[in-house]
């Protein structure tokens, strides 16, 4: 009985061993030989690495104002692969997100790819709604929108943010590096049901910096609003305006018309989306003569009361060059010149200076490079070196023609006047958060006294010249007319092609402003004094009022 | 074998004799001992138990503490998205050419020119 028992005992144990000898062949099996790939498939179960991404800085303008700034969005993607009923997930899409059913249909039922989009940087709410239906195939990730509450004022300045969040153009394009920030990864175990519950290692995210601009968004606005009144009126093509503080550099304004909504630039066409003020240039006409007076003054050739004895029209070279206004022959001091706008009076100041030094004024103007403004896509401007002028350009270059710049440059060369003869580089960032603001580049074109001449003639253009309607009541301006004609493909001058522009300074006794005004192909009229200057006028008198500038007029007119 | 039955038998026959001694009074400390050993075995077996628990108290713990740190960190996403949609809002609405269009409609206000604006030097 007991040898039984023992039998039965010894026949169980031998089961067991068989049974545990089993069970660990098994486990070593598993946990040597399978390991790996039994790892990696456990930690593709409950193991993800998922990417924090960083928010994107906010531009503000000079009040605090945030002009452009990022918002929480969903993007919505989908593995056709898992979707058991095509048909009715597009139109759950298209019932919650928006999306055409039938234009996502497709993209659906195309079991040969495993990743669609189905909506970028959607609605979170409407995102949600879609994640609530728990249909399968369906994935959802935060991704961040770039979002412009002014639309479309400074649309051309700001530039756009691409959907993979980087920036294409504009300041967004200019200070991506410091706006993107760096974003940051976590590596997170999940419960079957998808809850984290541990997360294993974390690499924190770097937030973008936030870029604070030279821009009033108040001014700015005014400046547009001013321009489309002014397009509209004169039925132009476009126009542009810059208003700057001639102390600094500071752009407070920078307008192009026509504008558009910056929230949606991708359908904007690309001739919209230009800011013209930095990027095209112009033959600026008789607003270059400033430059011409400037040398003459500086070189000593002439005093501003200087006189000349002046013809109606000028042969130089193969050229018959005239005034604009048929007259006799006058008798014009050099303020008269720049008063009265004469082309005669300018080539003959250019023709005294010589190629050579009016060559190296305009250079010292900073005509023919870039004034380094902190904005992509700036051009330098055509300027011809002295040695390839013909016969002929000593009578164009003097009254601004054949010659080619920015408005963001003549600004500035108006600017330097207003600030005693010192040129600023003209800037639309004042600071980065938590950089230090950027030294602003000085350079002295003119001398303190040969400024101030300058500006009495330019005072004088206003009271008693061609940019009359310029005027100011209470406040004494400063300022040049110009009328371009402009270029065609051919080499030579397209008919009645023409730009308007005024270039002032107000106030004139303690400058505060330099308000550019160009306007590209006027219709009815083609004067700057007549389409350029008004609007001048009025981007100056809300600009004043708006910065409590108090009036410098003697008369109180 | 029979040379260790032998050699047995030759030290039982070489030790002196020696006086039986009682085992009885052995009995009280090896069942003191029994108790102490059960007793260090409960009080082991206590210890570890509770250590066990305090570990799976921990680990319950940390999953918790996991959980709602994952649940506030989608709480501040969601915060952090809100502000931002406040702050465009805001935005929006401060824009001054918005305000200004806002005052001539619906109060009939007019913007003062600066020849409106009276200005005053104070005197020290």
């Amino acid at each position: 009985m007991n040898r039984l028992v023992n039998r039965r005992i010894r026949l169980f144990l031998a089961t067991l061993a068989l049974v545990f000898g089993g069970l660990l062949v098994r486990a070593t099996w598993l946990q040597t030989v399978r390991a790996d790939a039994l790892s990696s498939l456990a930690q593709i179960q409950h193991r993800e690495t998922v990417t924090i991404p960083a928010g994107r800085g906010t531009l503000f303008d000079r009040s605090g104002l945030e002009l452009a700034l990022g918002e929480q969005a969903t993007t919505v993607y989908a593995d056709p692969m898992q979707i058991t009923n095509p048909r009715r997930a597009a139109l759950a899409v298209e019932r919650t997100l928006g999306v055409n059913a039938d234009q996502i249909l497709p993209a659906l039922a195309n079991r040969t790819r495993g990743f669609v989009y189905v909506a970028r940087q959607a609605d979170p709410a409407q995102a949600a709604a879609l994640q609530r239906l728990k249909l399968p195939g369906f994935g959802f990730y935060p991704e961040e929108r770039r979002d412009y509450p002014q639309r479309s004022v400074a649309a051309q300045v700001l530039g756009y943010v691409g959907t993979d969040g980087n920036g294409l153009s504009g300041l967004e394009l200019q200070f991506d590096h410091q706006l993107a920030g760096r974003p940051g990864k976590e590596t997170i175990t999940k419960d079957p049901s998808g809850q984290v519950i541990d997360v294993q290692n974390q690499i924190p995210e770097v937030p973008g910096r936030d870029v604070y601009l030279t821009l009033d968004h108040s001014i700015q606005a005014n400046a547009e609003e001013v321009l489309r009144e002014t397009v509209r009126k004169w039925a132009a093509k476009s126009a542009s305006a810059i208003v700057l503080d001639p102390r600094t550099g500071a752009i407070l304004a920078m307008a192009v018309q026509p504008g558009f909504n910056a929230n949606s630039f991708p359908s904007t066409p690309s001739d919209l989306q230009r800011n013209r003020t930095v990027t095209d240039t112009y033959e600026p006409g008789s607003t270059f003569k400033l430059v011409t007076v400037a040398g003459a003054l500086s070189e000593r050739i002439v005093s501003p009361r200087t006189r000349f004895r002046l013809p109606y029209s000028l042969h130089v070279a193969d050229r018959v060059i005239h005034d604009a206004e048929k007259r006799g022959i006058v008798n014009y001091s050099v303020a008269q010149i720049l008063a009265h706008s004469s082309n005669i009076g300018a080539i003959t100041l250019a023709e005294m200076l010589g190629r050579t030094r009016l060559s190296s004024w305009i250079t010292k103007f900073g005509f023919g490079r870039t004034t380094g403004i902190d904005f992509p896509g700036e051009s330098p401007g055509i300027v011809l070196p002295p040695d390839k002028w013909s016969g002929s350009t000593i009578g164009n270059v003097p009254i601004g023609q054949g010659i080619a710049v920015t408005p963001v440059q003549m600004a500035a060369a108006y600017a330097a006047i207003a600030n005693r003869g010192v040129w600023s580089r003209p800037h639309l960032v004042d600071h980065v958060a938590g950089g230090a603001r950027p030294s602003l580049n000085h350079r002295r074109l003119v001398s303190p006294k040969i400024a101030k001449q300058l500006m009495t003639m330019l005072k004088d253009v206003v009271a008693e010249g061609t940019g009359q309607f310029a005027a100011v009541p209470g406040y004494q301006v400063a300022g040049k007319t110009g009328t371009a004609q402009k270029p065609d493909s051919h080499g030579g001058y397209a008919t009645g092609r023409y730009v308007a522009s005024f270039v002032g300074i107000v106030p004139a006794s303690r400058p505060r402003f330099v308000i550019l005004v160009a306007v590209d192909e006027p219709r009815g009229a083609i004067w700057g004094g007549t389409v350029a200057a008004p609007a001048f006028q009025q981007i100056a008198r809300f600009d004043l009022q708006y910065l409590e500038v108090p009036p410098d007029a003697a008369s109180g007119k | 074998m029979a040379a260790w039955a032998a050699a047995a038998r030759a030290e039982e026959t070489a030790a002196p004799l020696r006086p039986r001694t009682r085992t009885r009074p052995r009995t009280r400390p090896r069942v003191a001992k029994r108790e102490l050993r059960v007793t260090g075995g409960v009080f082991w077996i206590g210890i570890v138990a509770t250590l066990l628990a305090g570990v799976v108290a921990t680990n319950v713990a940390v999953l918790r503490l996991n959980m709602k740190l994952d649940q506030l960190g989608r709480e501040r996403t969601d915060l952090r998205a809100q502000n931002a949609q406040l702050s465009s809002q805001l935005s929006s609405a401060a824009s001054a050419p918005r305000i200004q269009t806002l005052a001539a409609k619906q109060l009939g206000w007019v913007q003062a020119t600066s020849d409106q604006t009276t200005y005053f030097t104070l005197h020290k």
